[in-house]
């Protein structure tokens, strides 16, 4: 127990000052920016970080942002050094980037001749080239297949943007950005938010000193550091493992062992790189880590805040050449789509199941395109939440890693030539047991013009397990409709549909929790 | 007193307490407050006869006004008596003969007869007894009755109608979970008892794709017992573009004994099917509670003594009974506030304000541009209503806020202490609260309280919580300070994202301080936000009920573009003239007279092509559009806005009875304040303690006193921090000003 010179009252107060800034940083980044996806779905987040790149205040929207700006700090900061006035700006998985649409933007904060720390944000846009919309390309097989792909640069230099480089970049990618104007603007917005975050933080030093400033900072980390190390004092001696597996045969394995108050994540033993778009990066298992962390240990008074001090007590054995850290060379780096969005829900399904928190949820985010040269619309789409100790598991809701909302109907039909034809819960999909999986959904559309489908989806041949003797869920499926007749497709595909085709499908249930018997 | 003008009566009924407030027939303005629960309550004193008793009470009214009441020791429910007289220059209550060794001197009693709260605070404020004919009345009320039963979930399951495919849309929602942190989700439970999909289907155009097929609906009603037709929702994708298959739907439900029929493209016109759906299927849940409710208050009141009978809406326009949907009393009371605070802002010179009202539980924040801030949806509890409202915010901090210690780390909040058993000072083993940390620090007076205050458990409380810290270098008073901070650090952060976020700096407006918990909170917040005017109307405590009375009947045309702006501009003027003749025709209804009627207010919602997002502009016929859009679009973004299409998404229109001023409502001299209050009181602040004077209104009136001081006014008491000097305006308002100090300005 240290004796820490800081009274407690003012780290409380100076936490929440901390809060503030970059929750104002978030709204001003979500007012001023253009495009839906960053004003309306809030698929941002901004943070604060020490000097040495230590995330001390996070705001996230999304649990797939969780930490990952520390690590993107770190990366950036080290082959990029950046000075006073500068601003740098990257989208890259190798720098702690977690897929291409996701770009971040970091600022360091110096006063008096004396650096305060960083502020980044990071924010998804919604297009960034790609062979497909909206970079979901299941074929992909290089980075560069899925859009711009954004080296580590000075957006800003000395004070001076260079909007001339960073057109450039978004335009002469081998599939450029089909929004430039509007990518540009947001990226206006994500600087905007850093400048003001930046005027707070130098208020903020002006006030109660740079030194005293630097001092609380650690003070909140070592706080959010004891109090973890508290939990995993009173795991001592455990170790956990799972392994899951893909629905191509990629195999997640995680170990975890609890020694003292330190905890370690061994992810030895994972499949190797995929030659497709299902890897992760880094950035990715620490979201990852970081919420298993965050829902486990959610009945405390107050949460843990989300901050580097975390991971203090955490280590990680994350093997490079694996489908969960290529750590390639940056040129070489492979398509990391999938990794974002499937192979991150799937880490956490093994996670949830080597501490044993509860049956597997859907661990898919569903991933479907629509579109043709006129439009292009890419939605995902909820399932069954898994069953725990405390009670069945939520129907046709969206789980762990993603929380977007879905398009409504009658928008969805005024704005693109689609109709549709049944949203309903999938009856009985959820595995049985004491206390039931939630229920997938069905989803079915008829096109009124020809156009191409994109599906990404997993928990189509591996089912979505079950707990304690619970059921597993339903495996999701897919379907179309050419000639009234029902043709099931694989889960991961790309095809052409005629108008009057139609496309349905069937989003896993979740596993149940306990034997039904009991 | 001329018998032929009625009294005009406005009545908010919130949680616990119901304010009235009353112009005679003479002119004359009068206020009262009553319990919700429509009961009156007192305490025996000392006997005088076998069958009359001298009681303390804060009835303040006529003779005989309870005679015929049922008399129940409080917290029980046998009636032990009845009211056979009531002396009420002597306080001296009659009973007869029951069970009236239960009455007791110090017996805390109730007294009720069935009837609803704004029917007693009309008997009380008209000097009426109970059992005598109310005179004539023009009634206004504001209620949460159907708030608290949408909250509690005690309205009536309606059954939905909806397009075959989508009976699980409810369900589904936006397939968002509430909670990001937890594996157990729990989704909001919809509120229908049952979902019959129908057969028929529009496309996004609104033409006909499948035709309603009746038979197969008659056939499902078959299913449905009669006792279960009560109240139905009909919900059909697109009819907020044709409207024939859920008309003619709702025509079959009435035919087969549905006694209501909420219909989707009649509550609410617009685009988007699930919030569309909500709107309609919680005006289902709520139309038989607000019937029963506002038939009960008709009745108990009568016909006779009725002259008009209008209610608030969400929006702050009034309502004649007949016209009122329970979808649009969810946030009459605090719309009230904001109608009451837009008053007070042009009052004080402050046009442009923020409003700030602290609670019991939850703070309500808007911001006020000298015009009413309308929204075209809302969200109460977890439904979202594509309804018109004011945008109002509320947090979870107020005056029973519960106060603690955990792991080291200071909460405040969201938890409150509640009326039972509230805050620590009551004595009840309630828990620390903001109002005890107030009391503690000196910046509240127990005198205030109309129930014992026990400072001693508020202070044991606090040092509980002390207790907890285990750094120990903390004292009682630094953590007390360090729960108000926290407290302003909440609601500040409230008020920046009305301001702030939407590209407001709220250093630009005054602040309108009222409910329960502002006063001792209103610099402090003021503070956080750069404000350096605070005003608080004389009637802080009653600014709904205020509101009330000086709001109109109004009515709201909506009209949904979605169209862009080079082929809207030609059919603007067609457009507005129609959405203009809808409006007049609305009040005409209402029976006010054509030359009677304005148009207040003409909202236009634009955005860029593409976004969702919009602009609201007010304009007429001639405004430049583009103009005033990219002007806009520039202050809010900081740069010019791409050069796209403009789309214009909605019209809004408000047509509102002309009030003519010498109606309104108009504060003509300092309320009284209690005597009991002391001289000076000890406070202490973050430069410790201090002895500080208490000043009456009366002794601010023609010199301002600077703090750090308290300002006891009519059933509050302010506390004016360091740097800010308190004074009365013409308005007879509190003015609370930050005196500018050098240097940095």
């Amino acid at each position: 127990m240290s004796s820490s010179k800081i009274n407690p009252i003012e780290r409380e107060l100076v936490t929440n000052r901390f809060r503030s800034l970059v929750l104002e940083m978030g709204d001003y980044l979500q007012r001023t920016s253009l495009s839906t996806n960053i004003k309306e779905r809030m698929d941002f987040s901004c943070g604060m970080l020490d000097e040495n790149c230590q995330l001390i205040v996070n705001a996230p929207h999304i649990p797939v942002h969780l930490g990952a700006l520390g690590l993107f700090a770190e990366k950036v900061t080290e082959i990029l050094p950046l000075n006073s006035g500068d601003v740098a700006i990257s989208n890259h998985p190798a720098f702690g980037g977690s897929h291409l649409p996701d770009i971040t933007l970091i600022a360091p904060v110096d006063f008096e001749g004396k650096r305060l720390g960083y502020l980044a944000n990071r924010a998804h846009h919604a297009e960034l080239g790609g062979r497909n919309p909206g970079s979901l390309v299941p074929d992909a097989t290089s980075l560069k297949d899925e859009g711009v792909v954004i080296h580590p640069f000075k957006l800003v230099e000395n004070g001076e943007a260079n909007w001339k480089k960073m057109s450039e970049v978004l335009s002469s990618a081998r599939y450029p950005t089909r929004a430039l104007e509007e990518n540009i603007a947001d990226l206006r917005a994500q600087l905007a938010s850093i400048n003001k975050g930046t005027e707070t933080l130098i208020n903020l030093a002006k006030e109660l000193g740079t030194d005293h400033l630097k001092v609380l900072m650690e003070e909140i980390l070592r706080d959010a550091d004891e109090r973890l190390q508290k939990i995993w004092k009173s795991m001592d001696g455990k170790s956990f493992s799972a392994e899951e597996k893909m629905d191509q045969g990629f195999s997640i394995k995680v170990s975890i062992e609890v020694k003292k108050n330190k905890a370690c994540f061994d992810f030895s033993g994972t499949t190797g790189i995929h030659q497709g778009n299902l890897n992760a990066t880094p950035a990715i298992v620490q979201s990852a880590v970081l919420y298993v962390l965050r829902i486990m240990t959610d009945h405390e008074v107050p949460p843990l805040p989300l901050n580097s001090g975390l991971l203090r007590s955490v280590s990680f054995k994350l093997p490079g050449n694996t489908f969960l850290n290529p750590d390639k060379d940056p040129d070489e780096y492979p398509a990391v789509m999938g990794g974002n969005v499937e192979v991150s829900q799937r880490l956490v399904d093994t996670l949830i199941k080597a501490f044993e928190l509860g049956a597997c949820s859907q661990g898919t985010m569903n991933n479907f395109v629509f579109g043709n040269d006129s439009f292009g619309m890419y939605e995902t789409i909820c399932g069954g939440a898994g069953a725990t100790e405390n009670g069945d598991g939520a129907s046709a809701v969206h789980t762990n890693m993603t929380n977007t909302k879905i398009t409504d109907p009658e928008i969805l039909e005024r704005r693109f030539p689609v109709r549709i034809k049944e949203f309903s819960i999938r009856k009985n999909s959820g595995g049985k047991g004491k206390y039931k999986g939630g229920d997938g959904v069905i989803r079915e559309f008829e096109f009124l013009e020809p156009v191409t489908i994109s599906v990404m989806a997993e928990h189509r041949k591996e089912v979505p397990y079950g707990m304690k003797g619970g059921e597993p869920g339903t495996v999701g499926k897919q379907f179309i409709n050419r000639n009234n007749e029902w043709d099931e497709i694989d889960g991961s595909t790309s095809m052409t549909l005629e108008t009057g085709d139609r496309f349905k499908i069937e989003t896993p249930g979740g596993g149940g929790f306990g034997s039904a018997k009991d | 007193m001329s018998k032929n003008i009625p009294w005009k009566i406005a009545v908010d009924t919130g949680g616990t307490f119901t304010d009235c407030i009353a112009q005679s027939p003479d002119g004359e303005w009068k206020t009262c407050k009553v319990l919700s629960s429509g009961t009156l309550r007192g305490v025996i004193e000392s006997k005088v006869s076998n069958k009359s008793w001298k009681i303390k009470e804060s009835w303040k009214t006529v003779d005989d006004l309870p005679v015929g009441f049922n008399v129940r020791v409080l917290g029980t429910e046998e009636v032990v008596a009845k009211v056979t007289h009531f002396d009420a220059n002597n306080s001296i209550l009659s009973i007869d003969a029951k069970n009236i060794e239960k009455l007791k001197p110090d017996t805390e009693f109730e007294l009720d007869a069935n009837l609803e709260a704004p029917v007693l605070a009309a008997h009380l404020i008209t000097d009426t007894p109970a059992k005598d004919q109310l005179p004539k009345i023009h009634m206004r009320l504001a209620t949460t009755r159907a708030t608290n039963a949408l909250l509690e979930r005690k309205g009536h399951p309606p059954i939905l109608f909806i397009t075959k495919g989508f009976g699980d849309l409810l369900h589904i929602g936006n397939q968002t979970r509430p909670y990001l942190f937890s594996l157990d989700i729990k989704k909001p439970e919809p509120y229908p008892e049952l979902v019959v999909e129908v057969e028929e289907r529009l496309d996004a155009s609104g033409n006909v794709v499948l035709e309603l097929n009746e038979a197969r609906l008659r056939e499902s009603l078959k299913n449905i017992p009669n006792k279960k037709r009560k109240t139905a929702a009909v919900v059909f994708l697109h009819s907020y573009l044709n409207s024939d298959h859920e008309n003619r739907t709702a025509e079959i439900l009435k035919s087969e004994g549905f006694e209501y029929v909420s219909v989707s493209s009649e509550l609410s016109p617009m685009i988007r099917v699930l919030e569309r759906a909500q709107t309609t299927v919680v005006n289902a849940y709520l139309e038989p509670i607000i019937n029963a409710y506002l038939d009960c208050v008709f009745e108990q009141i009568g016909e006779r003594s009725l002259e008009s009978f209008t209610i608030m809406t969400s929006a702050g326009g009034l309502r004649s009974r007949s016209e009122y949907f329970a979808k649009d009393s969810l946030l009459s009371g605090p719309a009230g506030g904001i109608v009451g605070a837009t008053f007070s802002g042009k009052a004080g010179d402050s046009p442009r304000c923020i409003s700030f009202d602290m609670g019991g539980t939850s703070t309500d924040v808007a911001r006020i541009e000298g015009v009413y801030p309308y929204v075209s949806e809302h969200t109460v509890g977890d439904a979202h209503l594509l309804s018109p409202a004011f945008e109002i915010h509320t947090v979870a901090a107020g005056g029973g806020s519960i106060c603690r210690v955990e792991q080291g780390h200071l909460l405040v909040g969201p938890e409150s202490a509640g009326s039972w058993p509230g805050p620590a000072c009551y004595g009840a083993g309630g828990p620390l609260s903001i109002t005890d940390v107030n009391l503690l620090l000196g910046r509240l007076l127990p005198e205030l309280f109309e129930i014992p205050i026990n400072l001693d458990r508020a202070r044991e409380a606090a040092e509980n919580e002390l207790a907890k810290m285990t750094d120990k270098s903390v004292g009682l008073y630094e953590l007390l300070e360090g729960f108000i901070a926290l407290a302003n650090l909440k609601m500040a952060n409230a008020i920046r994202q009305i301001s702030v976020q939407k590209g407001y700096n709220p250093k630009e407006y005054g602040m309108i301080s009222f409910g329960g918990a502002g006063s001792q909170h209103a610099c402090g917040v003021a503070e956080q936000l750069g404000i350096t005017k605070v005003l608080i109307p004389a009637n802080a405590s009653l600014l709904s009920a205020e509101g009330l009375i000086q709001s109109r009947l109004e009515r709201i045309i909506t009209r949904q573009i979605l169209r862009p702006l080079s082929d809207f501009d030609k059919e603007r003027p067609q457009v507005l003239n129609e959405m203009q003749t809808d409006a007049f025709d609305a009040l005409k209804h209402e029976g006010v007279t054509e030359n009677r009627i304005e148009i207040s207010t003409r909202m236009i919602d634009v955005r860029l092509s593409g976004q969702d997002s919009f602009i609201t502009l007010n304009f007429d016929e001639t405004t430049d559009l583009e103009l005033e859009f990219r002007k806009e679009f520039n202050r809010i973004y900081g740069y010019d806005a791409p050069n796209r299409k403009l789309e214009i998404v909605q019209i809004r229109i408000v047509s509102a009875e002309k009030v003519s001023k010498e109606n309104a409502y108009q504060q003509k001299e300092l309320p009284n304040v209690s005597s009991i209050f002391p001289d000076r009181k000890n406070v202490y602040s973050q430069d410790g303690e201090a002895t500080v004077p208490v000043w009456k209104l009366d002794d601010i009136k023609h010199e301002s006193k600077s703090g750090p001081c308290l300002v006891a006014g009519h059933k509050t008491v302010i506390w004016v921090e360091q740097d800010w000097a308190a004074a009365i305006n013409e308005s007879l308002q509190l003015v609370l000003t930050k005196a500018i100090t050098g240097g940095e300005s």
